[in-house]
Formats: structure tokens, C-alpha cells, sequence
């Protein structure tokens, strides 16, 4: 439905010009939870601002259902946004800051009211619907922004880091309410966050950003099976990774060298040989000696965090070599917990991911 | 903060200084306001309270005429300013020239800079030259002057409310569907005004004081308060001048201490 097409964003120019995007190219379906992921400073707000329009485009389109509107202003798009500091209008009551859209596009009054009184019920805020915005809590200013933002019923919602200012609890419900709020309405919602965790419970797709550029653009779970590169990898969960070589392909598959730990062939891959990164997840490798394939290893162990689920590991193996692995803990079977000891691992051949190498 | 007031006190002699510094501010005006209640005519002889003289001041029909002279120049020149201010503050703090924004806000200052009493010479060549031209001779003269370097003063608070002002709320107000005109009068206008009403109310206690200007351009017969005054003062004082300074210092002291009181109460909206 919305379509980016080659988007490059340049702030300034000359010898201070700042690219914050660089051919940023994909779409979003209709009715799609979209999260742009990424560190601080990728340009993810910037994004949002193309798409609304508060900037344009260097170079590239936004096209809207075919449409293209890189040149309209922002009040000529059927696009919302709840920013990250909310913005409300300080002068005016919650009803009054609902009502807003609404009224800007001439809406009949009793319309208008009727609209404004049914946002406010669908984020639970109907009861202080006359209280001056100074009067809310943060998280009730969060729901009056979304309330605000949905009233005109926009074809997208972009969300700005919405929930970065509320504390745990009340985050985790508003996740939960915005799934929802985004079920209900069947609008497409575009949510930046830097939070992976956040980003993986909420979305349909992800985009994974990084200097301007996107590196991989997937579903929660691909990203985190297949990530593209290094940095993807290590952004969404947690990663050995191992620097490694392709020997050689046979019948079998590739076979992977990675030195101080072995030799493994990767079932039905083929790869070009030469210099790879491997990734392995912690909590893909097994402990204890029942393993009889993949690469079986032997370390000393480091340190031992006890989470409850599980237990976070760090093995440190005869080369130097550092390996986390998170263990699961079971009522049969205790933890190694003794700083010192030795560990027993296994590496599942499938449990290896060859990734690009782009971080440093 | 508790550092600084320490270091204050170890400087010798500061508070001495100071106290003398508040004395030279404030005893002229006590002694000032005390005799305007004074029954006597004569000062430093104190002959018991009595408005007496407040009287002697609203009946006299030059004072009446100068006051509302004075009351009419400031309010129109503060709301010309106050416009001109607004407008400029609008396009060098929203518009999309920067380094020439920075430039006009220094413009706009001008008044500031250049000494009085040059831009009162300047002025009176310009309107001699137009008075010749036009043969005009009213108000306006003292109008357009008074609103010209009352701009600075209405500017101040102006730029300074629309630089800490949020930028996302009028961009909030774009994305909801408000065009240009709609975002300033429903969202930047209401968050501006109390430093638009300071502004004005800033440029009317201005206008209200100013004696230099008024005095070289305005033309025969013409007094404002603050010119009849000095016009009195060069004929030897009575104690109505007195009466009428001293409310002009209560009408100044009450619109400054109203601005104070718009901007704190405006805070934490902001
Ligand atoms: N108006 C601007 N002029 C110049 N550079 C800018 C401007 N706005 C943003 N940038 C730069 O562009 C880059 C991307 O900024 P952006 O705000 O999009 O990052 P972000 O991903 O939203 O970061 P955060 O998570 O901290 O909000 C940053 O390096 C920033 O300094
Ligand atoms: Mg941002």
C-alpha cells in the first residue's frame, strides 16, 4: 500500500550535508504492523518524517496505494502520528486535542462528538475526557495521542518510539493495547522502537535499520533464524559469532572449518569457500555428553548468571575463545554452577548460521 | 546556589554597596510620592496628608489633554509595534531563511543600539521633510515614531515564547489536517499570546515614559504627559506634578508587575 521507492534523505549541504538515508527501498501491505528497529541516530524518525511529510525526500517517492505524494504537505496525507513526545496541545482539553483532526478536515460538530467520544472509549480515557492535558500522567497522555492520532481514521499510523517514556509494566500493557488498537481498527500502523524485544512481540514485519541504511526487512521470527548479517544477528537476540572458513562443497554439503573448534558439514549447503562468519545462538548449544553430532567442545567455565528460566553461561574454551550459551534449567537436571569446572558442549550443525560480516 | 551567596558576603563591603545602590534607586522615589500627598506646596516641609493636589492635577485641562494625548500615542503605537514585532518574531524563528533571520532579529533591534537622541534628529529631518511635502501637522508623526522604537521591546518576549515553543506541536497540528492559517490561530496564537500581551503591555509602559523623542518631534501645541512635564519643570515646580508622576509610576509598576504575573502562571502549560 505504501510504497518507498530509492528514498535518500541529505540534511544540509555542502561540507556539512548529512545523509540520514540511503536508498531506503520496500513497501508495507494494507493493514500491516510495521516496526522500523534500530540503534539511536539510524534514521528512523527521519523516516517517519518523510512519510508524514514533514521532510522530503533528497531523492526517491513515497508512493501512497500507487499514488505518489513525496511532494504533498503533511496536512494533504491520510497519515497519523503519535509522536514520541506526544505533542499535545497544552491549551486544549483531552476531548479538545481529539477533536482536532476532526475539525481541521470540517467535520459536522455532532459527528465530531460522536467520533471523539468513541476514541476516548476505546482507549479508556472517556472519564477524564474534559481535564486538561497538564493534568495527565504520562501514560495517559500516551492514550490521548493515540486517541487523537486515530480520530480522522488515517490510512497509517506512524508511532514515534511511543512507549519509551513509560515504565515496564505500564509498557508491556500498552503493547498489548496496541496490538489490539491495530486489530480493531485495520489500520497500518509504522512503530519505531529500538527495543528488540518490543519490536519482536508487536510486528507482522521488521526492518532492521543501522547508519541510514536497512539491513534486513522480515518476520520476528526469519530475522531471528535467518538474520542477514552480523549486525542484524547480534541486534535481535544474542550471538556467538565465530570467524570461519568454507573448505569445500561435497555431496554432503559445505564443509565449515572453524579453527579451535573443528570441523562440521552443513547438511545440503552449498557455499562459495573462503572466509565466513558462523553464528551460533546461545541457547542453541547443548550441554553434557549425550550429543553424539556437530561439534563437540570442552571449556572452562567463566561465570554462571542464574535467570530463573535459564542460566547464562560464559565457557571459555582452551584457545582463548569465549562462548555464552544460555541453559535451560530443568528439575532433573541442575545447572553447572562452579566457577572452574569443566563444561561439555555441543554444536548442532543446524544450530550454525553462516552470516555476512559488515560490523567490525 | 548556596556557593554564590557565600562568595557575595566574603566580597568586603558588597552589602554596604548594595544598600546604597537600593538608596539612590528608591529614596528620590519615596521622597517623590510622599510629597504628592503632601497638604503644603512647599518641599521638605511636611504640612499633613491631603490629596489636594491630585485634584489640582485632574482638574487642570493641560494635564487631561497631554494625558489622553499620551494614552492614545502609546496604545496605537504599542499595537503597531506588537503587530510588527509578532510578524517579524513569526518569520525569523518559523521561516525557512535562517541566516537571514538572524539577521533581522539584529534589524529589529536597532532602537537598542543607535543612541536616542540620534534617532530623534534623524526623525525630525524626516518629518520636516514630509511635513513640507504634505503640509500634515497631526498625531501621526509622534504615532509612527513611538511605534518605531517601541518594536524592540515588544519583539523580545515574543521570539523568546516562539523559540522555547515546541515545534512539534504545530507540527502536530499539521498532520491533523490544519493549513497554515489554522495551525497558527487554533495552536501558535494561543500559546503566544500571553508573550504577545507582555509585548504590548512592554511597549505601552515605553511609549508611556518616553519624554527625548516626543520632545523634538512633536509639533506646536502638541504635550504628551512626560513633555508637559518637563515644560512645567522649566517654570518652577508645583506639587501637581508631583500627583501626576506619581501615578504615572503606579500605571507603569502595575503593567510590569502584570507582565511578570502573565508569563509565570503561562510556565507550566508550556
Ligand atoms: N534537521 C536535521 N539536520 C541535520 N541532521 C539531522 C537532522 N535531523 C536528524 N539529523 C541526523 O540524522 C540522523 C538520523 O536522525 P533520526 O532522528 O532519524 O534518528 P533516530 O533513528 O530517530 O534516532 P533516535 O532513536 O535517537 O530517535 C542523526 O545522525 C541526526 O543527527
Ligand atoms: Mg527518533
Amino acid at each position: 500500500m505504501i510504497e518507498l521507492r530509492n528514498i535518500r534523505k541529505t540534511y544540509g549541504s555542502g561540507a556539512s550535508a548529512f545523509t540520514a538515508l540511503h536508498e531506503v527501498d520496500f513497501e508495507i501491505s494494507e493493514n500491516e504492523f510495521f516496526t522500523l528497529l534500530g540503534p539511536s541516530g539510524c534514521g528512523k524518525t527521519t523516516l517517519l518524517r518523510v512519510i508524514a511529510g514533514f521532510e522530503t525526500p533528497t531523492a526517491g517517492a513515497v508512493l501512497l496505494g500507487g499514488e505518489e505524494i513525496s511532494l504533498l504537505p503533511p496536512n494533504k496525507r491520510p497519515v497519523n502520528t503519535v509522536f514520541q513526545n506526544y505533542a499535545l496541545f497544552p491549551h486544549m482539553t483531552v476531548a479538545g486535542n481529539v477533536a482536532f483532526g476532526l475539525e481541521s478536515l470540517g467535520k459536522p460538530k455532532d459527528e465530531v462528538r460522536a467520533r471523539v467520544e468513541e476514541m476516548l472509549e476505546l482507549v479508556q480515557m472517556l472519564h477524564l475526557r474534559d481535564r486538561p492535558i497538564a493534568a495527565l500522567s504520562g501514560g495517559q497522555q500516551q492514550r490521548v495521542a493515540l486517541a487523537r492520532a486515530l480520530a480522522p481514521n488515517p490510512r497509517i499510523l506512524l508511532l514515534d518510539e511511543p512507549l519509551s517514556a513509560l515504565d515496564l509494566k505500564l509498557r508491556k500493557e500498552m503493547q498489548v493495547e496496541l496490538k489490539r488498537l491495530q486489530h480493531e481498527t485495520g489500520i497500518t500502523f509504522i512503530f519505531v522502537t529500538h527495543d528488540q524485544e518490543e519490536a519482536m512481540a508487536m510486528s507482522d514485519r521488521i526492518a532492521v535499520m543501522k547508519g541510514g541504511r536497512v539491513h534486513q526487512i522480515a518476520s520476528p521470527k526469519a530475522l531471528y533464524d535467518r538474520p542477514a548479517d552480523d549486525f542484524v544477528a547480534s541486534f535481535v537476540g544474542e550471538s556467538n559469532f565465530f570467524p570461519a572458513r568454507i573448505m569445500s562443497n561435497s555431496d554432503q554439503g559445505a564443509v565449515l572449518s572453524i579453527p579451535g573448534l573443528g570441523e562440521v558439514t552443513l547438511k545440503g549447503e552449498t557455499h562459495d569457500t573462503g572466509d565466513v562468519t558462523a553464528l551460533v545462538r546461545p541457547e542453541h548449544i547443548r550441554t553434557g555428553d549425550s550429543a553424539t553430532s556437530g561439534l563437540i567442545l570442552e571449556g572452562r567455565l567463566e561465570n554462571a548468571m542464574f535467570l530463573g528460566i535459564a542460566t547464562l553461561a560464559t565457557v571459555r574454551m582452551a584457545h582463548g575463545q569465549e562462548i555464552s550459551l544460555r541453559i535451560r534449567n530443568t528439575h532433573d537436571a541442575p545447572p553447572p554452577t562452579e566457577v572452574g569446572s569443566t563444561i561439555t558442549m555441543s554444536i548442532p550443525p543446524k544450530a550454525i548460521r553462516l552470516v555476512r560480516a559488515v560490523s567490525a | 546556589m548556596a556557593d554564590r551567596s557565600f562568595d557575595k558576603r566574603r566580597i568586603p563591603g558588597a552589602g554596604l554597596i548594595a544598600a546604597l545602590a537600593f538608596a539612590v534607586l528608591y529614596i528620590p522615589l519615596v521622597i517623590l510620592v510622599t510629597y504628592s500627598f503632601n497638604a503644603g506646596s512647599r518641599i521638605g516641609k511636611w504640612e499633613g496628608f491631603s490629596l489636594h493636589w491630585y485634584g489640582v492635577a485632574f482638574r487642570n485641562e493641560d494635564i487631561q489633554s497631554a494625558t489622553l494625548l499620551s494614552v492614545k500615542v502609546a496604545v496605537i503605537a504599542a499595537l503597531v509595534a506588537t503587530v510588527c514585532a509578532t510578524l517579524v518574531a513569526l518569520a525569523t524563528t518559523r521561516g525557512q531563511g535562517f541566516k537571514a533571520g538572524r539577521f533581522v532579529q539584529l534589524a529589529v533591534n536597532q532602537p537598542l543600539m543607535v543612541p536616542e537622541i540620534v534617532t530623534a534628529m534623524a526623525l525630525l529631518i524626516l518629518f520636516a521633510v514630509i511635513k513640507d511635502a504634505t503640509g500634515y501637522s497631526g498625531t501621526g508623526y509622534l504615532i509612527a515614531a513611538h511605534s518605531a522604537f517601541c518594536i524592540p521591546f515588544a519583539f523580545m518576549p515574543v521570539r523568546a515564547r516562539l523559540q522555547d515553543m515546541d515545534t512539534n506541536l504545530e507540527a502536530a497540528a499539521a498532520d491533523l489536517y490544519a493549513n497554515a492559517w489554522v495551525t497558527f490561530r487554533r495552536v501558535t496564537l494561543p500559546l503566544l499570546w500571553p508573550a504577545v500581551l507582555a509585548g504590548f503591555m512592554l511597549a505601552f509602559v515605553i511609549s508611556l515614559d518616553d519624554v527625548l523623542i516626543s520632545e523634538f518631534i512633536k509639533t506646536a501645541g502638541q504635550e504628551t504627559l512626560p513633555t508637559y512635564l518637563l515644560g512645567q519643570l522649566r517654570r518652577g515646580i508645583t506639587a501637581d506634578v508631583y500627583a501626576v508622576s506619581t501615578i504615572l509610576l503606579a500605571v507603569s509598576t502595575a503593567i510590569v508587575t502584570l507582565i511578570f504575573v502573565i508569563n509565570r502562571k503561562k510556565k507550566p502549560g508550556l
